[in-house]
Protein backbone atom coordinates (compact mmCIF):
# COMPACT_ATOMS: atom_id res chain seq x y z
CA UNK A 1 0.00 0.00 0.00
CA UNK A 2 1.78 3.54 -0.46
CA UNK A 3 2.04 5.74 2.04
CA UNK A 4 0.65 9.39 1.29
CA UNK A 5 2.02 12.17 3.33
CA UNK A 6 -1.52 13.99 5.06
CA UNK A 7 -2.05 17.59 3.69
CA UNK A 8 -0.42 20.27 5.77
CA UNK A 9 -2.76 21.60 7.94
CA UNK A 10 -2.72 25.38 7.40
CA UNK A 11 -4.05 29.34 9.08
CA UNK A 12 -5.50 31.59 6.70
CA UNK A 13 -4.08 34.94 7.56
CA UNK A 14 -5.32 38.16 5.77
CA UNK A 15 -1.95 39.98 3.73
CA UNK A 16 -0.89 43.65 4.34
CA UNK A 17 -0.86 45.83 1.40
CA UNK A 18 2.69 46.43 2.78
CA UNK A 19 3.22 43.07 2.10
CA UNK A 20 1.72 42.45 -1.09
CA UNK A 21 3.60 45.57 -2.40
CA UNK A 22 7.03 44.10 -1.19
CA UNK A 23 6.01 40.46 -2.73
CA UNK A 24 4.95 42.90 -6.19
CA UNK A 25 8.63 44.60 -6.06
CA UNK A 26 10.19 41.54 -6.11
CA UNK A 27 8.12 39.28 -8.17
CA UNK A 28 7.36 36.88 -5.40
CA UNK A 29 4.24 34.98 -5.31
CA UNK A 30 3.24 34.48 -1.48
CA UNK A 31 2.27 30.73 -1.74
CA UNK A 32 1.98 28.13 0.83
CA UNK A 33 5.40 26.60 -0.41
CA UNK A 34 7.58 30.19 -0.53
CA UNK A 35 6.14 31.46 3.37
CA UNK A 36 8.05 29.36 5.14
CA UNK A 37 10.65 29.91 3.37
CA UNK A 38 10.33 33.92 3.87
CA UNK A 39 9.60 33.35 7.26
CA UNK A 40 12.67 31.89 7.77
CA UNK A 41 14.91 34.26 6.25
CA UNK A 42 12.90 36.50 8.74
CA UNK A 43 14.29 34.66 11.65
CA UNK A 44 17.59 35.05 10.53
CA UNK A 45 17.45 38.23 9.48
CA UNK A 46 20.17 40.22 12.24
CA UNK A 47 18.63 43.46 11.74
CA UNK A 48 15.56 44.90 12.57
CA UNK A 49 12.51 46.10 10.66
CA UNK A 50 13.40 50.05 10.49
CA UNK A 51 16.98 49.08 9.55
CA UNK A 52 16.04 47.24 6.54
CA UNK A 53 13.58 49.47 5.62
CA UNK A 54 16.75 52.21 5.50
CA UNK A 55 19.06 49.90 3.51
CA UNK A 56 16.54 49.02 1.41
CA UNK A 57 15.38 52.18 0.68
CA UNK A 58 19.32 53.64 0.84
CA UNK A 59 19.81 50.59 -2.02
CA UNK A 60 17.22 51.90 -4.12
CA UNK A 61 18.27 55.41 -4.30
CA UNK A 62 21.24 53.83 -5.30
CA UNK A 63 20.23 52.04 -8.16
CA UNK A 64 18.13 54.73 -9.59
CA UNK A 65 21.55 56.95 -9.60
CA UNK A 66 22.71 54.33 -11.05
CA UNK A 67 20.54 53.22 -13.56
CA UNK A 68 20.35 57.24 -14.58
CA UNK A 69 24.63 57.02 -14.88
CA UNK A 70 24.42 53.78 -17.10
CA UNK A 71 22.11 55.46 -19.65
CA UNK A 72 24.36 58.25 -19.78
CA UNK A 73 27.36 56.55 -20.46
CA UNK A 74 25.40 53.60 -22.59
CA UNK A 75 24.21 56.78 -25.15
CA UNK A 76 27.80 57.89 -25.61
CA UNK A 77 28.88 54.23 -25.59
CA UNK A 78 26.35 53.60 -28.47
CA UNK A 79 26.99 57.03 -30.68
CA UNK A 80 30.58 55.69 -30.73
CA UNK A 81 30.09 52.38 -32.09
CA UNK A 82 27.44 53.45 -34.36
CA UNK A 83 30.53 56.39 -35.57
CA UNK A 84 33.04 52.95 -35.32
CA UNK A 85 30.63 50.27 -37.37
CA UNK A 86 29.31 53.12 -40.32
CA UNK A 87 33.45 53.42 -41.37
CA UNK A 88 33.76 49.70 -41.23
CA UNK A 89 31.04 49.20 -43.33
CA UNK A 90 32.40 51.95 -45.87
CA UNK A 91 35.81 50.65 -45.42
CA UNK A 92 34.90 47.40 -46.53
CA UNK A 93 33.23 48.60 -49.32
CA UNK A 94 36.18 50.75 -50.65
CA UNK A 95 38.49 47.82 -49.96
CA UNK A 96 36.57 45.48 -52.01
CA UNK A 97 36.17 47.92 -54.97
CA UNK A 98 39.82 48.70 -54.63
CA UNK A 99 40.37 44.97 -54.88
CA UNK A 100 38.57 45.05 -57.91
CA UNK A 101 40.39 47.97 -59.58
CA UNK A 102 43.68 45.93 -58.75
CA UNK A 103 42.59 43.01 -60.25
CA UNK A 104 41.87 45.18 -63.95
CA UNK A 105 44.87 47.19 -63.08
CA UNK A 106 46.76 43.85 -63.04
CA UNK A 107 45.64 43.07 -66.71
CA UNK A 108 47.66 45.89 -68.07
CA UNK A 109 50.93 46.24 -69.27
CA UNK A 110 52.82 48.29 -67.18
CA UNK A 111 54.57 51.73 -68.91
CA UNK A 112 57.21 52.51 -66.19
CA UNK A 113 58.98 51.14 -62.61
CA UNK A 114 56.55 53.95 -60.63
CA UNK A 115 53.61 51.91 -62.07
CA UNK A 116 54.66 48.64 -61.01
CA UNK A 117 56.20 49.49 -57.37
CA UNK A 118 52.10 50.86 -57.14
CA UNK A 119 50.97 47.41 -58.69
CA UNK A 120 53.15 45.54 -56.68
CA UNK A 121 51.78 47.64 -52.81
CA UNK A 122 48.39 47.28 -54.33
CA UNK A 123 48.31 43.91 -55.06
CA UNK A 124 50.36 43.18 -51.21
CA UNK A 125 46.96 45.27 -50.03
CA UNK A 126 44.30 44.61 -51.37
CA UNK A 127 44.37 40.76 -52.93
CA UNK A 128 47.45 38.90 -51.24
CA UNK A 129 46.56 40.48 -47.47
CA UNK A 130 42.33 40.64 -48.64
CA UNK A 131 41.52 38.03 -45.94
CA UNK A 132 43.20 40.27 -42.95
CA UNK A 133 40.42 42.97 -43.63
CA UNK A 134 37.77 40.78 -42.35
CA UNK A 135 40.00 39.08 -39.48
CA UNK A 136 40.04 42.48 -37.12
CA UNK A 137 39.37 45.68 -38.50
CA UNK A 138 42.56 47.07 -36.55
CA UNK A 139 45.13 44.32 -37.26
CA UNK A 140 43.97 44.73 -41.11
CA UNK A 141 44.51 48.28 -40.99
CA UNK A 142 47.72 47.70 -39.61
CA UNK A 143 48.59 45.08 -41.54
CA UNK A 144 47.66 46.69 -44.54
CA UNK A 145 49.27 50.01 -43.64
CA UNK A 146 52.81 47.71 -43.08
CA UNK B 1 -8.69 46.88 -3.19
CA UNK B 2 -10.63 46.84 -0.53
CA UNK B 3 -9.69 45.45 2.55
CA UNK B 4 -12.35 42.46 2.36
CA UNK B 5 -11.19 41.73 -1.17
CA UNK B 6 -7.34 41.11 0.00
CA UNK B 7 -5.60 37.78 -0.34
CA UNK B 8 -5.07 35.46 2.67
CA UNK B 9 -1.73 34.57 3.31
CA UNK B 10 -1.98 30.00 3.98
CA UNK B 11 0.70 29.54 7.01
CA UNK B 12 1.54 26.24 7.82
CA UNK B 13 -0.29 25.49 11.37
CA UNK B 14 3.07 24.10 13.16
CA UNK B 15 4.72 26.91 12.06
CA UNK B 16 1.76 29.55 12.96
CA UNK B 17 1.67 27.85 16.84
CA UNK B 18 5.74 27.73 16.57
CA UNK B 19 5.74 31.72 16.18
CA UNK B 20 2.39 31.95 18.34
CA UNK B 21 0.17 34.96 16.84
CA UNK B 22 -0.61 36.98 13.65
CA UNK B 23 1.46 39.80 14.09
CA UNK B 24 4.37 38.25 15.06
CA UNK B 25 4.07 36.09 11.55
CA UNK B 26 3.39 39.32 9.58
CA UNK B 27 5.91 41.21 10.85
CA UNK B 28 8.90 38.09 9.93
CA UNK B 29 6.66 37.52 6.15
CA UNK B 30 8.01 41.39 5.99
CA UNK B 31 11.55 40.93 7.64
CA UNK B 32 12.25 38.04 4.89
CA UNK B 33 10.99 40.09 2.36
CA UNK B 34 12.99 42.76 2.91
CA UNK B 35 15.67 40.70 3.00
CA UNK B 36 15.20 39.21 0.42
CA UNK B 37 14.66 42.82 -1.62
CA UNK B 38 17.80 43.90 0.30
CA UNK B 39 20.02 41.06 -1.57
CA UNK B 40 17.90 41.64 -4.98
CA UNK B 41 19.05 45.53 -4.91
CA UNK B 42 22.49 44.55 -4.48
CA UNK B 43 22.89 42.32 -7.36
CA UNK B 44 21.19 44.47 -9.15
CA UNK B 45 23.70 47.21 -8.12
CA UNK B 46 26.59 44.65 -8.99
CA UNK B 47 25.40 43.75 -12.09
CA UNK B 48 24.57 47.87 -13.00
CA UNK B 49 28.19 48.97 -12.11
CA UNK B 50 29.94 46.03 -14.02
CA UNK B 51 27.85 47.63 -17.10
CA UNK B 52 28.82 50.99 -16.76
CA UNK B 53 32.69 49.84 -16.17
CA UNK B 54 32.11 48.02 -19.86
CA UNK B 55 30.50 51.19 -21.21
CA UNK B 56 33.11 53.20 -19.28
CA UNK B 57 35.84 51.10 -20.74
CA UNK B 58 34.31 51.29 -24.46
CA UNK B 59 33.60 55.30 -24.08
CA UNK B 60 37.50 55.76 -23.42
CA UNK B 61 38.59 52.84 -26.16
CA UNK B 62 36.23 54.08 -28.94
CA UNK B 63 37.82 57.32 -30.10
CA UNK B 64 41.15 55.62 -30.36
CA UNK B 65 39.45 52.59 -32.76
CA UNK B 66 37.31 55.17 -34.82
CA UNK B 67 40.01 57.28 -35.39
CA UNK B 68 42.57 54.51 -36.84
CA UNK B 69 39.25 53.73 -38.58
CA UNK B 70 39.12 57.08 -40.08
CA UNK B 71 43.07 56.78 -41.25
CA UNK B 72 42.45 53.47 -42.71
CA UNK B 73 39.49 54.40 -45.18
CA UNK B 74 41.31 57.64 -45.87
CA UNK B 75 44.27 55.92 -47.33
CA UNK B 76 41.76 53.40 -48.99
CA UNK B 77 39.99 56.04 -50.60
CA UNK B 78 43.54 57.43 -52.00
CA UNK B 79 44.11 54.28 -53.19
CA UNK B 80 41.08 54.09 -55.13
CA UNK B 81 41.72 57.52 -56.78
CA UNK B 82 45.08 56.09 -57.71
CA UNK B 83 43.89 53.30 -59.17
CA UNK B 84 41.18 55.17 -60.72
CA UNK B 85 43.76 57.35 -62.32
CA UNK B 86 45.68 54.87 -63.46
CA UNK B 87 43.17 52.81 -64.87
CA UNK B 88 41.69 56.04 -66.88
CA UNK B 89 45.23 56.45 -68.29
CA UNK B 90 44.58 52.69 -69.80
CA UNK B 91 41.31 53.36 -71.39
Amino acid sequence: MKLQRAPLERIQIEESCEIEELAGKLNIMLSAKSIPKIIDLGMKSLCSEKQLSQTVKELEERKKKLEFDFLEIARQHLKLESRFVGLRTQAAKVFRDNRVLTMHLCVHTLRNEYERQIREELIDRYIAGSKLMYDSSEDSANEVKK
Amino acid sequence: MGDHERRKLAVPKDLYEKIGNKESIMKLIKLGLLSLRDTSLEKEITKLTEKIELSRKGVKELPSEVERMEAYLRDMIEDRKTLETILAERR
